[in-house]
């Protein structure tokens, strides 16, 4: 074990990078299809004969999305980064040696987007109107090309595809076979999400004035086409898995005490049941737009939030039980150096480098075999938790469990001796109140 | 001279090594870690500034709040962004330090980023929603200012734990859950204090700039008072600056305390601080009573290099530290020159861009009342 596990009770360290993420996906896909909207709207105001008032309420707009995008959105970019240091460091380590000069070459477009929305949105009494449009598209188009290179990196996690730690071939891990459905399905999500933030921006206008009608119809027309062409563009995602994890979402896996797995049926339907949502919800909102107020248009953002967080889930669950797929356990094992036997079967704490020095049989071995190798997953008793997990447990279907819990797929191999495997099981059972020795 | 035990525990490097040179990623941590510094300083020094202006009474004061509303949000929304190179920089080229020490005050470490949303939050209340005289207003900048200085301080607690891995496995093993801070490191005090008490030098500056800018938009007394109410700020906060760093020196181990004031270029780095900051002040003090912009410009630019220098030994001083148990020249190079390439044209086109739009637009926009 190269590093120290973050050992987070209730949580767990997973959990708090998949809350992060899922607040940061939301924000920043409204970030770079806000701007989108932005430059549109600027341009299709010169030719309305109110073109004036909409740009008064795109101004509105625009502080709305500057606090939202740069406050929440640009901090918990950086809060996913803090969160996958602490939870998988060593996976952190691997996509920041290899994509260092992505990351730089994004940092770039970020310095790039938030100072051409600033020069935008302060300069909105100064700048000409030709100005101002330029920088509505300049933004869009710089945001966009954040979007193109962080996808590059984040699509690699689910399908390295031909990128091997031998071969380090960058335009192959970038480039990957996840890259352009992943890419053209979160284009079409920002103008999704920018919409129905427009929509709920466009709530604050008075019932009674026609201009409201005519914003409400016009952000409308961001998130039908987009609700349309998601699912299309997540079945060509799908095409692109990895065959273990089309296996494990379609066929399912029976865990120990944590049911079945039915990771397509548990997620198309979260999947569906939003976008449907989503759907009826514009409609109705473009047929009677003056009837539309913020607290539909809050809910559709939160369906939004729901049908983010099940796909991130999805693709979590998907990738198990890698971090970086094929290369990468989730407890930070290497896989190719786990596959060898030496390694696998040598005393465990002995090679782990962050445990303190135990007796050979003292009942901590247990606890700390746990903490550096099942941790990074687990918690005792909360998220994935081992209580509910082990409860039926006996000395002997443990160490038996842990001898083939990697043939379900989900779970990485165990690394250690069979006293390992006993001293964790006799913990586990412990944790239950009864004695973990094997008869 | 080394201070670690030969049973210390270091991770080992990643396997895919440097992507250029380590020299190169360290000059580019230096000039993005000077910027960030800058843009934290005036971020911290500003909120201050405008907790004083809030509860002084007057025009000017008045005026000081208007600004600072308005540029405090941007500060800190560029000490973010300049903040996130070095940061990337620090894990290609210190990763193995860096993530453990991370991991072992791991519970801090996350808490910096709901803590960061909320100062952010807390400026934009302050400038869109809070009135320039309410009582709320001020005790939003408060909080505001209250959790930056939280920010910084699990910084430091982190990056000095990072230099000191000796500390790792009792840390850890008593800890596992990152619930603790490095208030064992004799240094801590001090190198927050150094690190964040040029907040009010940083913003006095700023002042300085800004007035001297007034005088020739033909806001002469608006001007004045800017300079002057800048330079006080630069004085109280350099002379807390140059305690700090007094502090600093005497609690570092009695070996740093001699690479750092042994000679050669540490004590080039250090002297060169010492002499800029005190030139910087010189400047910003004889900026106050007079008009023009070449005095103000000296003095922060002077700053300016005075951070440069600290930014140097800082990373000196670390390897110092680590000296015998981690090396630079050690780790390999598997170099990615045409990604570099694409680096540093994305860098260039990107800078010219944003270059050209502040020409354009950025006098328009300082001008306006």
């Amino acid at each position: 074990m190269n590093y120290p596990v973050w050992n987070v009770d209730i949580l767990g360290g997973g959990l708090i990078v998949a809350i992060i993420a899922i607040v940061h996906m939301l924000v920043s896909h409204v970030a770079v299809g806000g701007g989108a909207l932005l430059a549109v709207a600027e341009v299709w105001s010169d030719g309305q004969p109110d073109g004036a008032r909409i740009r008064t309420w795109l101004r509105r707009f625009a502080t709305w999305f500057l606090v939202f995008t740069t406050v929440f959105g640009a901090i918990t970019g950086v809060g996913i980064w803090f969160a996958i240091q602490l939870a998988s460091p060593e996976a952190t380590s691997l996509l920041i040696h290899q994509f260092v000069f992505a990351w730089a070459a994004e940092w770039v477009m970020f310095l790039g987007e938030l100072t051409v929305l600033y020069l935008y949105f302060y300069g909105w009494d100064v700048n000409s109107r030709a100005m101002q449009r330029f920088l509505a598209v300049a933004y869009f188009v710089i945001a966009w090309l954040s979007l193109f290179i962080i996808n590059g990196i984040l699509s690699f996690m689910m399908t390295p595809g031909g990128w091997t730690l031998e071969n380090r071939d960058i335009f192959r891990a970038f480039f990957n076979p996840g890259f352009f459905p992943l890419l053209l399905l979160r284009t079409v999500v920002m103008f999704l999400l920018a919409g129905l933030f427009g929509m709920l921006v466009a709530t604050r206008v008075a019932a009674d004035d026609d201009l409201k009608e005519k914003l409400i119809r016009f952000c409308a027309k961001w998130v039908i086409p987009a609700a349309v062409a998601a699912p299309l563009l997540a079945f060509w995602y799908w095409t692109t898995l990895p065959g273990s994890a089309v296996a494990l979402a379609l066929g399912g896996v029976t865990g120990v005490a944590g049911g079945r797995l039915e990771v397509v049926t548990r997620y198309g339907l979260l999947a569906g049941l939003a976008g449907a949502l989503i759907l009826v919800g514009t409609f109705a909102m473009a047929l009677r737009p003056r009837a539309a107020n913020t607290a539909p248009a809050l809910a559709l953002l939160l369906v939004a939030q729901l049908a983010i967080m099940g796909g991130e889930f999805f693709r979590e669950m998907a990738r198990k039980p890698y971090v970086i797929h094929g290369v990468l356990y989730s407890n930070q094992l290497w896989k190719e150096p786990g596959k060898a036997p030496a390694r696998l079967d040598a005393p465990y704490l002995d090679a782990a480098r962050w445990a303190p020095r135990l007796p050979a049989q003292s009942p901590a071995r247990g606890e700390w075999i746990y903490r550096l190798q099942c941790a990074s997953c687990h918690t005792i008793d909360g998220y994935r938790g081992l209580m509910k997990r082990t409860v039926a447990w006996t000395p002997a279907f443990g160490v038996r469990w842990l001898s083939t819990m990697d043939t379900l797929k989900v779970m990485p191999p165990f690394e250690g001796t069979a006293q390992d495997r006993e001293a964790l099981a006799a913990w586990v059972i412990s944790l239950h109140g009864r004695t973990g020795v094997k008869p | 001279m080394t201070l670690l035990t030969a049973s210390i525990l270091m991770p080992a490097g990643d396997p895919l090594g440097c992507a250029v040179p380590p020299a190169l990623f360290l000059a580019l941590s230096y000039l993005t870690l000077t910027l960030h510094f800058l843009a934290m300083n005036f971020t911290v020094g500003g909120a201050i500034l405008l907790i004083v202006a809030r509860l002084g009474k007057g025009r000017d004061g008045a005026a000081s709040v208007r600004f600072l509303a308005t540029a405090l949000p941007l500060g800190f929304s560029y000490l973010v962004t300049f903040g996130v190179p070095p940061l990337l920089f620090v894990q290609v080229l210190f990763g193995q330090l860096f993530y453990s020490s991370s991991v072992l005050v791991g519970t801090f470490w996350i808490l910096v980023i709901p803590a960061l949303v909320l100062a952010y939050a807390g400026f934009y209340y302050h400038k869109l929603a809070a009135g320039s005289a309410s009582r709320k207003g001020t005790l939003v900048v408060l909080c505001s200012l209250a959790l930056m200085l939280f920010v910084g301080f699990v910084y430091v607690n982190n990056l000095t734990l990072m230099q000191t891995p000796g500390k790792w496995l009792a840390t850890y093993t008593a800890h596992p859950g990152g619930a603790t801070l490095n208030l064992s490191e004799r240094t801590l005090v001090p190198r927050y204090a150094f690190f964040i008490l040029p907040g009010l030098v940083v913003a006095g500056i700023a002042f300085v700039l800004r007035g001297a800018y007034l005088d020739r938009w033909g806001r002469e007394e608006e001007g004045r008072a800017s300079r002057r109410f800048g330079a006080r700020a630069m004085l109280v906060g350099a002379v807390l600056a140059w305690t700090a760093a007094g502090g600093l020196l005497a609690t570092l181990p009695a070996a740093i305390r001699s690479f750092v004031l042994g000679g050669g270029l540490p004590t080039g780095l250090a002297g060169g601080w010492l002499a800029l900051s005190l030139g910087s002040i010189a400047c910003g003090l004889a900026a106050a009573p007079r008009k023009g912009l070449a005095l103000p410009f000296a003095s922060a630019l002077l700053w300016a290099c005075a951070v440069g220098c600290i930014v140097a030994l800082r990373n000196l001083v670390r390897l110092e530290y680590l000296k015998g148990f981690f090396s630079l020249d050690a780790m390999p190079v598997n170099a990615q020159w045409g990604m570099f390439a694409v680096f540093a044209v994305t860098l260039v086109l990107g800078l010219a861009l944003l270059v050209f739009l502040m020409v354009r637009i950025f006098p328009r926009l300082a001008r306006r009342p």
